[in-house]
């Protein structure tokens, strides 16, 4: 009973305390804003701090595993992020010549959370939980090899369609979904430092279980709000039954895209 | 060829669908996990997913109220999300305890499940980020390499 209390207080109410900044994140006013990222700090900490505070719950070992990730999480985004704010676009925040930089920390991150799984040295961030593989690792790789995967080909597809010239961006995110979906089938048949293929497969079988289970949890709730909100909408009157506009309003529209458009007076 | 955009979403929505289909068929030779362990996994994701959307969205309907003044819209939605979400539990539930996976009460699988959705839904998400940073990285350079 006091291990349910402590793992109460120190790891489910500040997850619940988190959860709340964020959907605080949400509301129009700055200050219960703020409140909620102040929130959000406190939670995330005391939930991160979890595996030190109260190892004996089970749930810990998923804070253990956010903490062992996060160095190699943190290369692949700073690296993609310096790699896109350094190229030629309007909102440029990198010198050009950081971008080679900013690639290399993005390939570093990647092959950082690969060799966390492939090798168990000591410099290395441990997957190890109580003695034994941490649980939410053999949750965690599969979900993210598969998931990336998935959204890698459907990004190519989608960027070669939506756009002229983009051979190159979407034959580039093709190879990476390759290489991903090649680490996940060289799992299923190469032993690793952390798991046999058995339980490679038997994970990656549940990780597929999972993601099915998630699109279909999402879908049916996107269909019972979009019921409830066509219910609304359906009743409400059709554009072509609004009146024309008043020549006030035809005069405030047109200083909005004055304003907006700038241009000379005469134009 | 060209395509429609209902094609394309149809085949978006395949190559989704296909490859975590693929790695299914190709992992139940091999792996050790039963039907009836997939299944478990498979209606805990979908339990836990609709349960936190659904929170998600019953808070967005009032706002979603206010923009439409329509005051009762957001009872409204939770009453269907409600009604389906009882209707679902109970067609799971009611094929045993097999809902339980490796725990000994339902208080303790309900926690498990949340814990494992922040996971799975960060694995998600990191993949998202991702695909969609490639994307500008790779767009962004074909204009400067074009200088």
């Amino acid at each position: 009973m006091q291990d349910e209390i402590r793992a109460a207080l120190l790891l489910w109410i500040p997850l619940a305390v988190a959860s709340l900044g964020i959907a605080m994140q949400f509301r129009r006013q700055h200050s219960l804003q703020n409140l909620g990222k102040g929130f959000l700090i406190l939670g995330g900490i005391l939930y991160l701090a979890s595996f030190l505070t109260v190892p004996e719950s089970p749930s810990a070992a998923s804070s253990a595993l956010i903490i062992a990730i996060i160095p190699a999480l943190l290369l692949i985004f700073v690296g993609l992020y310096i790699a896109t704010f350094s190229g030629d676009i309007p909102v440029r925040r990198f010198n050009p010549k950081l971008r080679p930089l900013g690639l290399l920390l993005f390939i570093s991150g990647l092959a950082l959370l690969e060799t966390m799984n492939w090798h168990d040295e000591k410099w290395l961030p441990s997957l190890l939980w109580e003695g034994e593989t941490n649980k939410y690792w053999l949750i965690f790789r599969p979900t993210f090899l598969l998931a990336m995967s998935s959204i890698l080909f459907c990004g190519s597809y989608v960027v070669k369609h939506m756009g002229e010239n983009r051979n190159d961006a979407s034959r580039n995110m093709f190879i990476l979904g390759v290489f991903s979906f090649g680490f996940l089938l060289l799992g299923l048949y190469t032993d690793n430092a952390y798991t046999t293929t058995n339980q490679f497969s038997t994970s990656v079988w549940l990780a597929t279980s999972d993601l099915f289970g998630i699109l279909a949890g999402l879908g049916l709730s996107i269909i019972v709000f979009t019921l409830a909100i066509w219910q609304y909408e359906r009743k409400r009157p059709g554009l072509g039954n609004l009146s024309p506009p008043s020549s006030e309003q035809l005069g405030l529209a047109a200083e909005i895209i004055r304003k907006n458009l700038g241009g000379e007076e005469n134009e | 060829m060209s395509e429609t955009p209902k094609q394309r979403v149809i085949l978006i929505a395949g190559i989704v669908l296909i490859l975590p289909s693929l790695v299914l068929a190709i992992t139940s030779n091999t792996s050790e996990a039963d039907l009836s362990r997939g299944f478990a996994r498979f209606a805990n994701a979908f339990l836990t997913t609709y349960i936190l959307t659904s929170i998600f969205f019953i808070v967005n309907m009032f706002r979603y109220s206010k923009s439409r003044n329509e005051p009762k819209a957001p009872w409204i939605g939770m009453s269907y999300a409600v009604i389906l979400g009882i209707i679902v539990s109970v067609l799971l539930t009611s094929q045993g305890g097999f809902l339980l996976e490796d725990n000994s009460g339902s208080r303790a699988q309900i926690l498990t499940n949340v814990v494992h959705f922040i996971v799975t839904a960060s694995a998600v998400l990191a993949a998202v980020a991702i695909m969609i940073f490639v994307a500008f990285v790779n767009i962004t350079s074909r204009n400067q390499n074009k200088d």
